[in-house]
């Protein structure tokens, strides 16, 4: 088996003011593992992305994308290296068709210029032919190509949601995000979206990070989870191990005594 | 009709001014969700460089339309690079202040630039040379020159190409990206800070557009030549729609109309004023998001 890490977290704090939305968290992703985090609300889970996605700079702490220092890296840099992300409230270009919407995530991969455009010179059109390609490649497997060219803000809740998904992967990466994918699914949805995240890991061999309150999800497709309380790192490891972890157990049930 | 057809030309003529006037105005709006107040003063500025360019290059060459082309590319120059200065000193320092700072800023930076106009080049009123041809043709039994169809097709050229630029290109989408959205466009590999910095040159080049037809079509003009055109281009952009590109293009030839029809209909030639706030309000108070304008969402 290839252990080889892909994303390091080393002593990362995130304070907003007298707020530690994450403390001093330590944490290692082997290449190619489905990864859970799950806590209570406000345990700096969301935060966790945002450090590593740039949208924050973490107050201390270091973050690394295999040997390559995230910290200070804008959001644009560090998607284009590799790291890929959904939102948790659906962040879709709502007025862009379904199509589009993956096209504007592909752009950052193009090569033409301006000049390209108005000639509708050759490269332009094959650039055109490639993105339409691999954006529709993407949709059919994720089985969204019926909705390829309907407006994304006009979806229902669930395919917008996958659509977020097929989004992130129009980037390319290596890493994936998933910021509570399941939130406001039913039981037979969650079914099916675990089944899918399996596929994707699959399909485009990536290492998956999901952030989750559904324990179904997290429990029975992340090999490794981290759980965190109050921005601390309560306990890691695969979900046979937290089930029966006392600390865990004491942080979503209570005390026990 | 002769004056009708004379009074669909003015209106056209007109109409297309404001509707380029408006539309890179709301170029920076609809990208960055800046109101720029200092684009009156980049419309200024853009005068008085295609005056001194063309006054300077009818000394050395010939052909009215070379100087017209080449002091036009002068003028979008360094517009834009004037453009890009104000965005760099007066609104990326603010990115995370209130709104209230950014107008307040940009009202300044306005100033600032008129200010500069008129120790420059002075308070004295100048005249624009004439850079298209004066030639006379004949439509429908009237005379008509030149110069009021090359401002009509320069206007409707400029809009085409921006649509093109707009819907096509990979700027063009990445713009429309993070008008809708700048966090995600970021998360989605787009450089943000680099469109916002391209669409206050968009902004700029169509200023220097609508200038040189401005100038064609007035030839006087003095340092605060900016003033009334960015009021006027705001509440056609706001009567649109503001951040609406078709919406900017519609306002435009909607306050042209005005302009043209309420003279002919009203005593008082200054009535015009009245006519176009009166609609303005109408409309804001019916829609409040302008005519082809669309609510704006705000989520964190």
């Amino acid at each position: 088996m290839d252990t080889e890490k892909i994303i390091s977290l080393k002593n990362v704090c995130m304070y907003f003011g007298g707020i530690k939305a994450i403390d001093d968290v330590t944490f290692d992703i082997d290449k190619g593992r489905l990864f859970g985090i799950i806590g209570p609300n406000g345990a700096g889970k969301t935060t966790i992305f945002n450090v590593i996605t740039g949208m924050y700079i973490p107050t201390s702490g270091e973050i690394y994308y295999r040997d390559q220092q995230l910290n200070r890296l804008m959001p644009h840099t560090i998607t284009g290296n590799g790291i890929a992300r959904t939102f948790q409230n659906i962040r879709l270009f709502e007025d862009q068709t379904v199509l589009d919407n993956l096209k504007i995530a592909n752009f950052s991969h193009t090569k033409y210029g301006l000049l390209d455009v108005f000639l509708q010179s050759r490269k332009f059109k094959q650039e055109e032919e490639r993105i339409e390609e691999t954006s529709m490649e993407i949709l059919k497997f994720l089985k969204l190509e019926r909705l390829a060219n309907k407006r994304a803000g006009s979806l229902p809740y669930g395919e917008q949601r996958r659509v977020e998904i097929a989004r992130a992967l129009s980037c390319n990466p290596e890493v994936l995000l998933l910021d509570e994918p399941a939130a406001g699914m039913n039981p037979a949805e969650i079914r099916d979206l675990n089944q899918l995240i399996l596929n994707i890991r699959d399909h485009y061999d990536l290492t998956i990070m999901v952030v989750e309150h559904q324990m179904r999800l997290v429990m029975e497709i992340c090999e490794e989870i981290l759980v965190l309380n109050f921005g601390k790192k309560l306990a890691i490891g695969q979900p046979e191990q937290l089930k029966t972890n006392p600390v865990v157990l004491e942080a979503y049930l209570g005390k026990t005594s | 009709m002769n004056t009708f057809v004379q009074q669909i030309i003015n209106f056209l003529q007109l109409g297309s001014i404001y509707a380029l006037c408006a539309l890179s105005f709301t170029m920076v709006y609809g990208v960055a969700r800046l109101v720029n107040f200092a684009h009156g003063s980049i419309f200024g500025v853009s005068m008085y460089v295609l005056f001194f360019a063309s006054t300077y290059l009818f000394n050395v060459i010939e052909s009215t339309w070379l100087v017209y082309v080449i002091s036009l590319v002068i003028s979008c120059i360094v517009t834009s690079l004037i453009a890009l200065l104000l965005e760099r000193v007066a609104y990326t320092p603010l990115r995370n202040a209130p709104k209230v700072a950014v107008v307040v800023s940009s009202v300044g930076a306005g100033m600032v630039i008129e200010y500069l106009i008129l120790n420059i080049a002075g308070s004295k009123a100048l005249r624009m040379p004439s850079l298209i041809p004066n030639i006379k043709f004949d439509l429908l039994g009237v005379s008509v020159p030149l110069y009021k169809f090359m401002i009509i097709i320069i206007a409707i050229i400029t809009m085409v190409v921006l649509n093109i630029v707009i819907k096509k290109t990979k700027l063009g989408i990445a713009m429309r990206a993070v008008s809708q959205d700048r966090v995600a466009a970021g998360f989605m590999g787009i450089q943000t800070s680099k469109v916002v910095s391209a669409s206050f040159v968009f902004g700029a080049i169509i200023a220097a557009v609508a200038a040189s037809l401005y100038g064609t079509a007035y030839s006087i003009f003095a340092y605060d030549v900016g003033e009334s055109i960015i009021w006027w281009s705001f509440i056609a952009a706001v009567l649109g729609g503001i951040g609406s590109i078709n919406g900017a293009v519609l306002g435009g030839y909607i306050i042209g109309a005005i302009s043209v029809l309420a003279p002919i209909i009203l005593p008082v030639s200054s009535y015009k004023d009245i006519v176009a706030f009166a609609v303005l309000i109408i409309v804001l108070l019916v829609k409040p998001t302008g005519l082809l304008g669309k609510k704006g969402i705000e989520k964190i």
